[in-house]
């Protein structure tokens, strides 16, 4: 669940970027509308508030308000290196971090 | 206008509260970045020693040593191992010196402990609010660099034209400080609520220290009691006379009670022999931010029985509680911690920007206006490097040190920290003596092998196959990395 907050915080971050023209062209590779773009901060803002969600119901109000928060910084900084080097990779880490989620849920069951 | 006066104003401001106590800020956050790794580095530093041990087993090696060794001092303390540490320490006090001394112990066996002597993380914990100074020079300093901190991140949101809209952006032009501003812009905008708390919560921390005026009046009121006198039945040379119930007994309890993975971390018997004698045993933290939420269980050394805590509660010691447990993290699993170490780096990466930002605008002022500045260019260019890439290159070789002093050699905890000293002495005079890019480059060189060998040694003493040392070799593979980057950049390009 830790997993799934922070992959929440990283996707809300890239929500927001498809939200901004000059990152959307670099990474869908096409200038976004005036909807489109409202449509993304949107959704941006959404996850950000499921990734708080995820935040609290794993470690509690108090660490999981610092997660939410520390999470979002890390996560931006890879995004925006990603950005400068690679803006075609940018979705990779949210899947790397689902998936840590998904292998780190089935770990737990099994133990 | 009004705007422009505004915005040049904070620029100014954030320009000199930034660069004024910049090389304590990236040393404090250089320090307090290894910090959050404390027991880690000990462990690393330490690879003789055992790992994860019981805590029970260590608590009763602990007060069967404290029986022998001290039996009619009135106070013990015992710091156990837990899930990070395998350290364990017993302290205890012989009147009427109020210095507590100590031992540390194998965990396992009882004996006094053979693994190597060191300071481990606890040194960079030190200097990350000591500085090396003596006391209390140390944390004064630590404090107004923190409100410096404070001023530099207040007037660098007014400075910055746009602060949402850039959050993201990185620009990866050639020359110029447009890449340099970026990446200070975007490491100190993304983890701002990070780098508020921390510099906010380091004042709080430290409160009683620059402004202690509230204790002093609760103490002329009354209202605050008094340290304890040091005595003890153990003054008047009778020995311990009450002292009906065994601690052991009690700890084994509560141990048992609280199972392994979260055990007693702390152990406190005070006014041992008197009848007003206490056992404290206090909980390995978890769960909670605030140090405050601590749990602790107290018990009668005469009756045995629990003593109920009088609840200290109020706004003011809640939030204070909160923030001294933020900045110390010590809440925080594996993941939360490596990623409070991510910010570190990126506080770390922020003032060092910062720095860097300081002299390439002086150098476009410089070219165009002529004479005048040059020394200010030059004291504040050698000193970034000095700070820069001499004091990661000097704690590269408190590592190197641990490993290549003799593990038998008297003071060789001592030697260590001189590795540090000496390694930053040689690294600040190089910086001074040579050009600025070819010192830049050769100290990005020198601390590419420093930090790339790390592993290496370790593996060729005594290191082990383990989760510990792979994380250790990971970050030391990518400071290498770090490091050769830049000494291949400033090698490649020709010079500005």
């Amino acid at each position: 669940m830790t997993w799934l907050a922070i992959a929440l915080d990283y996707a809300a971050l890239l929500a927001f970027a498809l939200g901004m023209e000059i990152h959307h062209r670099a990474i869908l590779r096409r200038t976004p509308s005036a909807g489109r773009r409202l449509a993304w901060k949107t959704a941006g803002a959404l996850l950000l508030v499921l990734a708080l969600i995820a935040a609290i119901g794993t470690q509690g109000v108090a660490v999981g308000l610092v997660l939410w928060f520390v999470a979002w910084a890390g996560g931006g900084l890879v995004l925006t290196l990603l950005l400068a080097w690679r803006p075609r990779w940018c979705w990779l880490p949210a899947v790397a971090l689902m998936l840590s989620g998904v292998v780190g849920g089935v770990c737990a069951a099994g133990v | 206008m009004k705007d422009t006066g505004f915005r040049n104003a904070m620029t100014w401001l954030h320009t000199w509260a930034g660069l004024l106590p910049g090389w304590v800020l990236f040393a404090i956050f250089v320090t307090g970045t290894a910090s959050y790794f404390r027991p880690e580095i000990t462990a690393w530093m330490q690879p003789e020693a055992p790992r994860r041990v019981s805590a029970l087993v260590a608590g009763q090696h602990a007060l069967a040593h404290l029986a022998e060794v001290a039996p009619d001092a009135p106070r013990w303390a015992i710091s156990l191992p837990d899930a990070r540490t395998s350290e364990l320490k017993v302290f205890w006090q012989e009147p009427p010196a109020r210095r507590f001394k100590s031992a540390e112990l194998d965990p396992q066996g009882g004996a006094e402990s053979t693994a190597r002597k060191t300071y481990g993380g606890e040194f960079f914990y030190r200097f990350h609010f000591q500085l090396m100074l003596p006391h209390p020079w140390g944390r004064w300093i630590a404090c107004f660099a923190a409100a410096f901190m404070l001023v530099a991140l207040v007037s660098g949101v007014a400075t910055h034209r746009r602060l949402l809209a850039d959050m993201f952006l990185f620009r990866r032009t050639r020359d110029g400080r447009r890449p340099w501003l970026d990446f200070h812009n975007v490491t100190a905008v993304l983890a701002l609520p990070f780098y508020v708390l921390i510099a906010y919560s380091a004042l709080v921390v430290f409160t009683h220290m620059y402004m202690p005026w509230a204790g002093k009046a609760l103490d002329a009121r009354g209202e605050k009691p008094a340290k304890p006198a040091v005595t003890g039945a153990v003054a008047g040379g009778e020995g311990p006379t009450v002292d009906t119930v065994s601690v052991d007994e009690i700890f084994t309890t509560t141990a048992k009670l609280w199972g392994e993975e979260r055990s007693v971390r702390r152990i406190d018997v005070t006014d041992r022999g008197t009848p007003g004698a206490t056992i404290t045993l206090t909980r390995a933290d978890g769960g909670a931010v605030s140090l405050h939420a601590r749990e602790v269980s107290k018990f009668s050394a005469v009756t045995g029985e629990p003593i109920e805590q009088a609840e200290k509660t109020g706004p003011g010691r809640a939030v204070g509680g909160w923030l001294y447990g933020f900045h110390l993290a010590r809440f925080a699993d594996p993941v939360l911690r490596t990623l409070f170490f991510v910010m570190g780096a990126m506080g770390t990466a922020m003032t060092g920007t910062g720095l860097a930002l300081w002299t390439l605008k002086r150098r476009e002022k410089l070219s165009s206006a002529g004479r005048g500045g040059r020394f200010g260019y030059w004291l504040v260019s050698r000193l970034n490097i000095a700070f820069v890439t001499g004091l990661p290159i000097a704690c590269a070789a408190y590592f190197w040190a641990n490993r290549l002093v003799p593990a038998g050699l008297a003071g060789r905890d001592q030697w260590e920290i001189n590795a540090v000293l000496i390694t930053w002495a040689v690294t600040a005079l190089h910086a001074f003596v040579r050009p600025e890019r070819a010192g830049w480059r050769e100290q990005f060189a020198v601390g590419a092998v420093a930090f790339g060998g790390l592993p290496l040694l370790d593996l060729a003493t005594g290191g082990r196959f383990d989760g510990l040392h792979a994380g250790f070799a990971a970050v030391f593979f990518a400071l290498a990395a770090f490091c050769g980057l830049g000494a291949r950049k400033l090698s490649k390009t020709s010079a500005a």
